[in-house]
């Protein structure tokens, strides 16, 4: 009994000593341990340790931010996450393959993580400087070919009797707003349509045909990959783009709508949408450009003429927002094609000064991890594009990422592009963005919004959106 | 600064522990854990972690007053002015917006602004702290604290300050002034901080996620099928009460590491069968608190009854959070306590499942009132709960987080059963037998436990604290 006493004194002196030194040596070496800047795995910048200020500590945002910075540079933090990503994959229980992960926005993230949702909030301090952004790429009066006949779309065709709108299904599968369902080794993000964000953006367009009168104003809705491959379940009632689609599109009043749905759904068993990305793949984007060259009667180029570059080891949003070790094994291949004309991009990139300029390439392979940023360098406020293809064609694309695999092909169809991505664009400037302002000196033909379904449905964007009208 | 989270276990913890055991006696140590838990609570209210030094000074002051001048008026009114700044602290910080926006809606031609004071963690309990213990020693039932410092300590203690348990002067009193951390202490402490830890990170804040994907304004705005309803609930019920008695799981272990002995706060409660049973087993600092600083003193059962139950629990229910589902679910225990009072009386629990049935079912009911701010979406919600709504049974889209998640459900379920405890005592019961066998089960237990803890909170991106509103 007595040595029983000793031994248990000394076994739990072990168990003290090993919870100890595992905080203790865990903490120490924390500080020790170089702290990464960006996670290779989750492919993002980790947050940084804060500066320190007076204000920021009575705040309480300076001890908020050196908490979160030491959580998210905390060593061994791919192990970790492995770890965890792996344990919590055996505590699930799977129907069909298909694995359900909560995302804390629905569906609506962005390539950057850093660029800005709302303008409210901006302080400008100059608000009547000009910008010079007509310097670059204006097209000189007097220079442009004759417009070619071809190409001057009819509206949209209007049925009697326009499609209503989706309602709820019988079965009721609205339940869950946001997320991504992962299944045959695919993230998807989920899809949620709603009359008043349907009608908003179709006032939108419909605004923006009565702006501008005399140019063609043609919406491209891209369906996300949920409404290729999702289970029938997630592509009902108000999750059903292609209905969405339809009601919207027969509300347009003189604008064109391009069915890059059925393009895409033609061809669904091809690589047209990325396993790990939520974005559709080059040769999603050619199927749609093909859509919309056919719709307008304009020559696409032949993909098959163009040299054929790729990148591999691709882990898009779907995988950064789960973690998913199904999603890590799925890798993606970014292929790309380099284009067949000559083109001068100019990206007005800082949202708070836009007569800063930098050049950048239809194509080029990207520095960072967002692998997706292979077309136009990523998202850019605006984006001159001069082109030598000699069509005698100007576009305006209002567009999200969505579009930015799509432009290095229509570069072949204009000689102008004006790229402008209304979530980066600064609107609270007095002249910020305005197309009227923008265009007046500018010979436009056609105004394309391109946008994938869920920023179609998305508020916020709208809001951005209607800020540029 | 929360327990469950990396900051405080590899940097906050670590540190303290090292201070508190290298400095020789009592005295020194008091001030290191005095200092700890004054830097804790500043990590969080930078500002406020002078009001507390300010309430307990308050209250340490009151103590002294009513100790010289026990019997005379001055006494009096020292108990009355320290109640009273400390309930106009709680309404100042706490319910000034809500009393504004009350008086706002009731009186059309009022427009108060909102004052939109952000409410200093902890204060509820902090403030409950502080005035037990003057109105103890009014009593005469504790000896009057002469060292404002040991008081501060008291108050300011980081394992209970900003999540409970409400502790009690006079449990603490001795422990304050004489203590000693042994080996079974610290090793029993060890397993129940970890035992709190995966409490709240691996099973609260798993399942609180599929409780918050159903619960979201907007789902329930669109109208969540029936079946799905009660599913939310039921996973709110359970992310609850692991959030929050594993948050007193860990303070209890970490009261144990500095040689403290708090009380349990909560006691299986789900396996209640009764409402009143419920509430002796559910943050039972709470429960006794109010009992005896409210319902006793308002006459308890020997008069007007009705009118301190009644008083009672709408108090416990304002506690919570200031808005009036708080009140609203405080009013709704308050009738199934006195419908259990005075009609069932005690036949009901005498029929054992049909009886734990009927509590669940009212508890997880009383959580969608706790949960949602907004009367009319909580109206929505528990009409579709009871068929009511206009909606479907079941909605497909729920069936894969859910199944997906359903390990962690069952667990949870199996969880809230007394087996965990039971096991826990069996191990320690061999513990000077087999002193082996019981050194293996605890320091596997220990070791693979915090890991998946650390790899979740590492790995995880959801980790909310739900006190911020108490």
């Amino acid at each position: 009994m007595k040595d029983n006493k000793k031994i248990t004194k000394i076994y739990e002196i072990i168990i003290i000593a090993v919870f100890v030194l595992f905080i203790g040596g865990v903490g120490l070496y924390s500080f020790v341990d170089v702290n990464p800047t960006v996670s290779e795995k989750e492919q993002r910048p980790l947050k940084q340790f804060p500066d320190f200020s007076l204000g920021a500590y009575f705040d309480g945002s300076f001890m908020q931010d050196t908490q979160d910075a030491y959580a998210d540079t905390f060593p061994m933090r791919d192990f970790f996450v492995t770890a965890n990503s792996t344990l919590k994959q055996l505590m699930t229980v799977t129907i069909n393959d298909e694995i359900f992960i909560g995302t804390t926005d629905d569906g609506t993230q962005d390539d950057n993580e850093n660029s800005p949702w709302d303008d409210d909030n901006t302080i400008i301090t100059n608000p009547n400087e000009g910008y010079e952004w007509d310097k670059s790429g204006t097209r000189v009066p007097g220079n442009s070919t004759p417009r070619p006949a071809a190409g001057i779309p009819t509206a949209t065709a209007k049925p009697a009797q326009p499609a209503p709108a989706p309602t709820v299904a019988p079965q009721g599968s609205e339940d869950v707003k946001g997320g991504v369902i992962i299944q045959n080794g695919r993230g998807m993000d989920l899809f949620n349509g709603s009359k008043t964000d349907a009608d908003a953006y179709v006032d939108f367009i419909n605004n923006l045909s009565s702006k501008f009168k005399d140019k063609n104003v043609i919406s491209i809705m891209a369906p996300t990959s949920i409404s290729m491959y999702g289970s029938s379940k997630y592509i009902q009632g108000l999750q059903d783009q292609k209905a969405w689609i339809d009601y919207i599109s027969q509300r347009f009043d003189s604008a064109v709508s391009i069915d890059v749905y059925s393009a895409l759904q033609a061809h669904k068993e091809e690589y047209i949408y990325f396993n790990t990305d939520h974005h559709w793949t080059v040769d999603g984007a050619y199927y749609a450009y093909l859509a919309y060259t056919d719709r307008l009667g304009i020559k696409p180029v032949d993909i098959s003429k163009l040299r054929k570059q790729s990148i591999d080891n691709f882990l898009g949003t779907m995988y950064t927002q789960t973690n998913s070790s199904i999603l890590k094994n799925n890798a993606d291949k970014v292929t790309y094609y380099l284009p067949a004309v000559a083109a001068k991009c100019l990206a007005h990139y800082d949202r708070e000064d836009l007569s800063k300029t930098k050049e950048i390439s239809l194509v080029s392979k990207p520095a960072g991890n967002n692998k997706y940023e292979v077309f136009l360098s990523g998202d850019n406020p605006l984006i001159v594009i001069n082109t030598s293809a000699g069509t005698g064609r100007s576009a305006v694309i209002i567009k999200n990422s969505y579009a930015n695999a799509l432009i290095p092909f229509l570069a072949h169809n204009y000689d102008n592009l004006y790229v402008v991505d209304p979530r980066h664009v600064n609107t609270t400037l007095d002249n910020g963005l305005n197309m009227e302002k923008y265009l007046a000196n500018k010979d436009i033909d056609d105004i394309v919004v391109c946008m994938h379904m869920n920023h179609v449905m998305t508020p916020s964007v709208i809001k951005c959106l209607n800020r540029l009208i | 600064m929360v327990f469950s989270g990396l900051p405080f276990l590899f940097v906050f913890l670590p540190i303290c522990l090292l201070a508190y055991f290298a400095v020789p006696n009592i005295k020194a140590k008091n001030i290191v854990l005095l200092i700890a838990s004054l830097v804790f609570y500043a990590i969080g209210e930078p500002i406020w972690v002078f009001l507390m030094m300010l309430s307990a000074l308050i209250n340490y002051a009151a103590g002294l007053i009513i100790h010289r001048r026990r019997g005379t008026f001055y006494a009096k009114l020292a108990l009355i002015i320290a109640v009273a700044l400390g309930i106009a602290l709680l309404v100042a910080f706490k319910y000034l917006d809500f009393l504004i926006q009350t008086v706002n809606s009731l009186l059309p031609f009022a427009r108060l602004p909102l004052a939109n004071i952000a409410l200093p963690i902890g204060i509820s309990f902090f403030t409950f702290q502080t005035m037990s213990y003057t109105i103890d020693v009014y009593k005469n039932q504790v000896a009057v604290q002469k060292n404002y410092f040991t008081f501060l300590l008291f108050v300011s203690l980081f394992p209970q300050l900003i999540a409970g348990p409400i502790l009690r002067y006079s449990d603490v009193a001795l422990q304050l002034e004489n203590r000693t951390t042994t080996l079974s202490g610290f090793c029993r402490g060890i397993t129940r901080f970890v035992v709190g830890c995966a409490k709240k990170v691996l099973l609260a804040n798993t399942i609180g996620e599929i409780a918050t994907l159903i619960f979201t304004e907007k789902y329930i705005a669109q109208g969540v099928s029936s079946v799905g309803t009660w599913v939310g609930a039921i996973c709110l019920a359970l992310q609850i009460y692991f959030d929050f008695s594993g948050y007193s799981d860990m303070a209890i272990g970490l009261g144990y590491m500095f040689g403290f002995e708090y009380g349990e706060n909560f006691n299986y409660p789900y396996i209640s069968r009764s409402v009143t049973e419920f509430w002796r087993r559910w943050h039972i600092s709470l429960g006794t608190f109010f009992r005896d600083y409210v319902y006793i003193p308002l006459g308890g059962n020997r008069k007007h009854q009705l009118v301190n139950l009644l008083v009672v629990w709408s108090l416990t229910g304002l506690w919570h959070g200031a808005n009036w589902n708080f009140v609203l679910w405080g009013l709704y225990y308050f009738v199934f306590l006195v419908l259990e009072k005075f009609i069932l009386k005690r036949k009901l629990e005498k029929i054992p499942v049909l009886s734990n049935i009927i509590t669940l079912v009212a508890v997880t009911v009383g959580w969608v009132i706790f949960f949602f701010e907004d009367i009319g979406q909580c109206g929505a919600a528990l009409s579709n709960m009871f068929g009511f709504g206009n909606v479907p049974l079941w909605s497909s889209s729920l069936t894969t987080p859910v199944v997906n998640n359903i390990a962690f459900i069952l667990i949870g379920i199996v969880a809230c059963l007394p087996i965990g405890k039971i096991v826990g005592q069996k191990v320690n019961g061999i513990k000077d037998n087999k002193p082996t066998v019981w050194f293996v089960a605890t320091l596997t237990f220990n070791v693979v436990l915090l890991f998946i803890c650390v790899a979740a909170l590492v790995g995880a991106a959801y980790n909310p604290f739900l006190y911020f509103r108490f």
